[in-house]
């Protein structure tokens, strides 16, 4: 073989391993809404340029959906400060973002389909639509839920406050839930008025690690891949004698040789 | 009538006058009562503003301190993702600001403090948690890797296993592979290597492409032995020092005369400069035998710099020099032209894609000084090496290519020799239980030259054990 043919192999899988690394290192900048930030169990991410798996930094865009499997959660940070964090069984579609620079604040609209939503507002214009209601928050902490079987919609604010109206805007009755309190809307009907809930220590969702990351994640144990590929010249001393060698023409050899029968 | 006239004036004029002595009296006391009152109303409202404006803030703080307090710990735990560390320190410092004593924060700190080098500060931060939640086994797991980094083993070890039993299956696997030493930081004094496995290999004695001799046996079987033990006789936080011997053996199936013997002897030191950087210096002995005859000795001195410039990465400067000395044999003879040395020169780069896999880049420089002039050279090589973990499997691959410009024209040859070398090499390896390794690979050489004599393909596939005893 000749190092003709070799070289253009050998500098494309330079070439690929360098893009890649590139690749790796870089995020799409234009239009993105926000980052994963965590990921529990199994997420998926479906948007315009198809379908992949959510995990920690995948970015995201406007019309992208957020889908969660069982026992599941994903946790996202936009770029307006506010974190959303998706329960299990769930899927959120961001229908709109428009972020300013300037201002560092956005108009946002999201729309939970299905299952479970945190979220913390930042100070920007945030929206939440589910099949039967729209609520509209800023500077706040609340979870809204949808259960698709009942057609309910269930939020409960745990600081600042809420307007939630039914997603029908024909069907008056607008209520503005407090910190600390609940309301339900399903069907035709208005939101029901706030009650007192317990919302103290309950409503931080299945965050079983409390956002710490993996016990194997960066610079954890698994960093002995560095380790190993340093070792990797040491292995290669197994692989080929360990002596300067020559091509037997130019340095005179007499070789004992047995030649096949 | 004149005088009756001037009385009245005048009486009229102390009448006004004593109007006005009565208003400017009155009007005193009025803007004294006034000014009084000012000055009351006036520290009262100064004293509402001051009061509102003191509680103004605590209000707001209070009214956002949870979404800030959310805001920052994701902030830095993300930034810790990221592995930018000096941003999550700052957003994590916030978070416990707002939230002192938040269990979430002060572990996730420590954790920033500890993946950024900082082993003393992740300690301090850490122990406070394992303190304030004697429970809280993610504080404890992170405290332990910190004391292992610090040289504490004992210490780390006991905690470490106490973390091993805890409910939490991630946690408890990750502090299992710890304790069996998958985790840095924690060495042991004596390491012994045994390997041993065959190879069949497709040119053993280098023949040309084109050779001047058709129908000589060039392939074979052989089988291989390495054995490798390390003494560190020197551990303490910053400074390492070992001793160590390895042997290697080779025998043939047929082609006897290439069997190769070496017996090499290495001292070796390390000392950290700093958290990320460390200087390590190694002298090796080489006493070498082929065929039974003693064929080179080399003494080898090298020179590594490796600098953590981030956390996932390692990149490394690297020098050496070696002092050759070639001995004639029956069977290889004309060797002892090429005594001389060598010198190197070189930078690598080492990074994880991911969790699981990493990619390493080098380029050497060297330069060969032989006693016959035709073979001195000078080498530019570049190297890519790739290692990937899945489940028990290792999958590694390197390619390199290597540049020799020799300096002369050997006697004979009708130009000045240059060669290009070609190597690729994949491997695959298993675990087989917790001292051995099972490795596959397949290493292929392209020695491309001008002289057509030197033109040589080769082809080593290995099937190796490793025992760490």
């Amino acid at each position: 073989m000749k190092i003709e043919r070799l070289v253009p192999v050998l500098c494309s899988l330079l070439t690929a391993a360098l893009v890649s690394m590139g690749a790796a290192g870089s995020a799409p900048a234009v239009d993105k809404a926000g980052d994963v930030v965590s990921v529990r169990g199994k997420a998926v991410i479906e948007g315009q340029s198809g379908r992949k798996d959510a995990r920690v930094a995948t970015a995201l865009l406007e019309s992208d959906s957020i889908v969660t499997r069982d026992k599941s959660r994903v946790k996202m940070l936009f770029r307006d400060d506010s974190i959303l964090t998706l329960g299990a069984n769930s899927r959120l579609v961001i229908k709109k973002y428009l972020y300013s620079p300037e201002s560092k604040r956005a108009e946002s609209i999201y729309e939970l389909a299905d299952g479970r939503l945190r979220s913390v507002v930042g100070s920007s214009g945030f929206k939440v639509t589910t099949p039967t209601a729209f609520a509209a928050a800023r500077g706040t902490i609340f979870t809204i839920a949808y259960n698709g079987e009942t057609g309910a919609t269930e939020i409960t604010v745990i600081e600042g406050s809420v307007e939630v109206r039914n997603i029908n805007a024909e069907i008056a009755g607008m209520q503005v839930v407090a910190a600390g309190q609940s309301t339900m809307v399903s069907g035709d009907r208005p939101p029901t008025p706030p009650a007192p809930v317990d919302t103290r220590g309950g409503e931080k969702g299945p965050d079983d690690r409390g956002g710490l990351p993996s016990p194997g994640g960066p610079g954890g144990p698994e960093r002995h891949i560095i380790n190993d590929l340093s070792d990797q010249v040491d292995r290669g001393l197994t692989l080929t004698p360990p002596i300067e060698q020559e091509p037997g023409t130019t340095t005179k050899v007499l070789i004992n040789v047995q030649f096949p029968q | 009538m004149l005088t009756y006239v001037c009385r009245k004036v005048m009486k009229l004029s102390r009448e006004a006058s004593q109007a006005c002595r009565m208003s400017c009296k009155y009007a005193g006391r009025f803007i004294l009562l006034y000014t009084y009152y000012m000055k009351i109303a006036s520290g009262i409202l100064k004293g509402m503003i001051a009061a509102l404006l003191a509680v103004m803030p605590a209000l707001a703080a209070d009214a956002n301190s949870e979404r800030d307090y959310e805001i920052a710990l994701t902030k830095g735990q993300y930034a810790i993702e990221l592995q930018d560390f000096a941003t999550a320190i700052s957003h994590l410092t916030k978070a416990l600001e707002i939230k002192p004593g938040d269990q979430p924060a002060r572990v996730s700190l420590g954790i920033a403090y500890s993946r950024s080098g900082d082993y003393g500060r992740a300690r301090e931060v850490l122990q406070q948690a394992v303190k304030d939640d004697p429970a809280d086994s993610r504080a404890q797991y992170e405290l332990a890797l910190v004391l292992g980094k610090l040289g504490q083993t004992e210490e780390s070890k006991r905690m470490m296993e106490a973390v091993a039993k805890s409910n939490d299956p991630e946690l408890s696997a990750a502090a299992k592979g710890y304790l069996e030493g998958a985790a840095p930081g924690e060495k042991k004094r004596l390491n012994v290597k045994l390997s041993g496995g065959i190879q069949y290999d497709s040119n053993v004695i280098l023949e040309p492409d084109a050779p001047t001799t058709p129908g000589v046996k060039n392939a074979d079987w052989r089988a291989v032995l390495m054995l490798k033990g390390d003494y560190a006789f020197l551990q303490t936080g910053r400074a390492d020092a070992e001793a160590g011997y390895a042997f290697y053996q080779s025998l043939h199936n047929d082609l006897s005369d290439y069997n190769v013997q070496q017996h090499t002897g290495k001292m070796a030191g390390r000392y950290a400069l700093t958290q990320t950087v460390s200087a390590e210096l190694e002298y090796d002995f080489h006493y070498t035998f082929v065929g039974g005859d003693h064929y080179s000795t080399a003494h080898w001195f090298g020179l590594r710099v490796p600098a953590k410039l981030m956390a996932e990465s390692l990149t490394e400067l690297h020098a050496s020099y070696e002092a050759k000395r070639f001995f004639d044999t029956p069977v290889f003879t004309g060797l002892t032209g090429k005594n001389g040395s060598n010198t190197s020169a070189g930078l690598s780069h080492t990074i994880m894609l991911g969790k699981k896999s990493g990619i390493s880049i080098d380029y050497t420089y060297d330069a060969d000084a032989a006693d016959a002039d035709y073979w001195s050279y000078a080498g530019n090589k570049g190297t890519v090496n790739a290692l990937a973990d899945w489940k028990a499997y290792k999958f590694f691959g390197m390619l390199s290519y290597y540049d020799r410009k020799y300096d002369a024209l050997a006697p004979g040859a009708p130009e000045k020799r240059h060669d290009g070398v070609q190597e690729y090499l994949i491997g695959i390896s298993r675990n087989a239980g917790k001292r051995a390794t099972v490795t596959l690979s397949d290493q292929y050489t392209i020695n491309d030259s001008n002289l057509a004599v030197y033109q040589y393909t080769r082809n080593v596939i290995s099937l190796m054990v490793e025992i760490r005893l």
